[in-house]
């Protein structure tokens, strides 16, 4: 009885398992294989479910130039704009991360352990400008933005991903260092450190964990960004790889092939960090939330 | 002899240093913002001429009487009621198995954690081309399967799209679920589950009376953060649908979108994303009143 019971049971764990790992996976597979199918084999229904000969010429269009020829899109000159728009991506999103640490690891420090006026008045008006969703604030941006001549370029979107990133980044650290023993810190006051001093040589490096976990979410989450970089940004020297990936495509209707080909090179850097370092970024997903 | 209480020297000073930078960053480009969107919402900004000037509320009446904003503010709440349930269950289901004990678990979590990495458009792109009318996979898989006979119109049936959608962001936020539930059931006491068990309660019921009320709280977290997050809605229906078919999945934030920079009605599109930012005031005040009662039940 107990014993068929029991089989029964692993009969339906098995059964979720196999059912919870094909809906993760197949998207990820569909967008791969597509990218890697021959352009004929992708207008036809039904569809082969896996290509039957790889086709890398995307890959090589995007990376090194090559022609691709399909009639009605310019195919090679979308596809030099997202080269460039993967650096850009690269370059706004790791900036964002380090510029958003810094300011966010200071003052998250400040909420964390210092007593001041006005500091709960402060957190709260933070934590509310947070919430604000980016189409309530992107109009206001897109004039001030015109207005310091930081419209179409990296700076303007650094400036507002770090505005974004900020109080994330100050809500996240400053749980993570109420975690780090008071002690300590108080050992290195003893010892002659003053309270900064005591902050860079013995709180900071003890948070590294928690810096690297805070620094992975800002970045994947201004890498993945699109509402600000579509309307801020409306010139191929600063737009970002997610935006140019939605313009792989004619008047009439879109590239597939590319689009997938493109959406699979946008989803590797976060997908890969992801995987990597899934620990510290879980850990910081619900460090965040014990406390909100 | 006067003995001096030792007060920690320039604690607020250092104190106010160290949020100096950060405060000014989200006041300049957060609280700013928010005042000047109000302030064009009253206004008349329109580039495509237009007397400027003060407009008071008619920005907001002309939006609330407009049926297709009062249809948009309707499919904003199906889109966050809708999804957020179906989500909140595959979640729960998915951190329920990932709980239990089997030979590659570990694998299996890192797994089911990556469609949360994916960057939105990507997913959306991802979806449009599973859901594509004439090639689209979901099509020919069901077709194969013999359930359908002909390549069916996912996006381009109003109801039937706004659904579509839904699974679109289920499957990329879902794992976002899953962790946060998976991570609380970790924290549940494997004590209590053995207790029950030698009370005569059954699986069910040690669910039912034990993983479901300590997952109360941080239910209410994911809650929160999944309904601001639901309410702005608009990356997946940019590259999904466009709002249509036949404003079939027009949200409130694409009418913001809409009327402001293709329109380029500011004054409109600031009015209406501020009817965001005021029903979501509403909704995190409720949450905020929930939470605070289940904190502290005995008040």
């Amino acid at each position: 009885m107990v014993g068929a019971r029991r089989g029964r049971a692993r009969i339906g764990l098995f059964i979720g398992v196999a059912t919870i790992l094909l809906w993760t996976l197949l998207p990820f597979y569909w967008m791969l294989a597509t990218s890697l199918a021959p352009q004929r084999s992708l207008i036809h229904f039904p569809i082969n479910l896996y290509p039957h000969n790889l086709d890398l010429s995307r890959f090589r269009v995007i990376f090194f130039g090559a022609g691709l020829d399909l009639p009605g899109i310019d195919v090679a000159g979308v596809a030099a704009e997202f080269r460039h728009g993967l650096v850009n991506s690269l370059l706004i999103a790791s900036t964002t991360s380090v510029i958003g640490l810094l300011l966010g690891g200071l003052a998250g420090y400040a909420f964390a352990r210092l007593r001041f006026r006005l500091r709960r008045p402060m957190l709260l008006l933070a934590i509310c400008i947070q919430m604000l969703p980016p189409i309530a604030t992107v109009i206001p941006l897109y004039f001030m933005l015109s207005h310091l001549g930081l419209l179409n370029s990296r700076p303007g979107l650094i400036v507002v991903y770090c505005a974004n990133s900020v109080v994330y980044v100050l809500w996240l650290m400053s749980t993570y260092y109420r975690s780090i023993p008071l002690e300590l810190e108080e050992a290195a006051r003893v010892d002659g450190c003053t309270r900064f001093g005591a902050l860079l040589r013995v709180v900071l490096p003890l948070a590294r964990p928690g810096l690297v976990a805070t620094g992975l979410l800002v970045f994947i989450t201004a890498w993945n960004e699109f509402t600000y970089a579509l309307i801020l940004v409306n010139d191929p020297v600063a737009k970002t790889a997610p935006v140019l990936l939605t313009e792989f495509s004619t008047q009439f209707q879109i590239d597939y092939g590319m689009t997938m080909t493109a959406a699979t090179l946008v989803a590797l850097p976060p997908v890969l960090l992801a995987f990597i370092f899934q620990r510290y970024i879980v850990r910081g997903l619900t460090a965040g939330a014990v406390k909100g | 002899m006067t003995i001096r209480v030792h007060r920690e020297p320039g604690v607020e000073t250092l104190a106010w240093a160290l949020i100096a930078p950060a405060m000014t960053v989200v006041l300049g480009l957060g609280l700013y913002p928010l005042l000047y969107s109000l302030w064009i919402s009253v206004e008349r900004v329109d580039l495509l001429g237009g007397a400027p000037g003060f407009a008071g509320l008619a920005n907001y009446t002309l939006l609330l009487g407009d049926p297709l904003v009062l249809l948009a503010i309707w499919h904003t709440l199906y889109f966050t009621v809708v999804s957020i349930s179906v989500q909140s269950v595959l979640g729960l289901g998915i951190a329920l198995v990932l709980n239990e004990r089997f030979l590659g678990r570990g694998i299996l979590r890192a797994l089911v954690f990556l469609p949360w990495a994916m960057p939105t458009v990507a997913n959306a792109a991802l979806w449009s081309w599973i859901y594509h009318p004439s090639f689209g996979v979901l099509s020919t898989v069901l077709y194969k399967l013999g359930l359908v006979s002909a390549p069916v119109q996912w996006l381009a049936t109003p109801y039937l799209a706004m659904n579509m959608v839904i699974l679109a962001d289920t499957w990329k936020v879902t794992p976002f679920y899953a962790i946060m539930f998976l991570a609380a059931l970790q924290g549940i006491p494997e004590e209590l589950y053995e207790a029950a068990a030698i009370d005569g309660a059954g699986p069910f019921r040690r669910c039912l009376a034990i993983t479901l009320p300590l997952l109360a709280p941080m239910f209410l977290v994911v809650l929160v953060v999944r309904t601001m997050e639901a309410l702005r809605v608009f990356d997946v229906i940019y590259v999904l649908t466009g709002g249509g078919p036949g404003g079939g999945t027009t949200v409130l934030g694409w009418v913001a979108y809409l009327q402001a920079f293709q329109n380029l009605d500011f004054s409109v599109g600031a009015a209406a994303a501020n009817l965001m930012v005021i029903g979501s005031l509403i909704i995190a005040w409720c949450y905020a009143r929930v939470l605070r009662r289940s904190a502290f039940p005995e008040n």
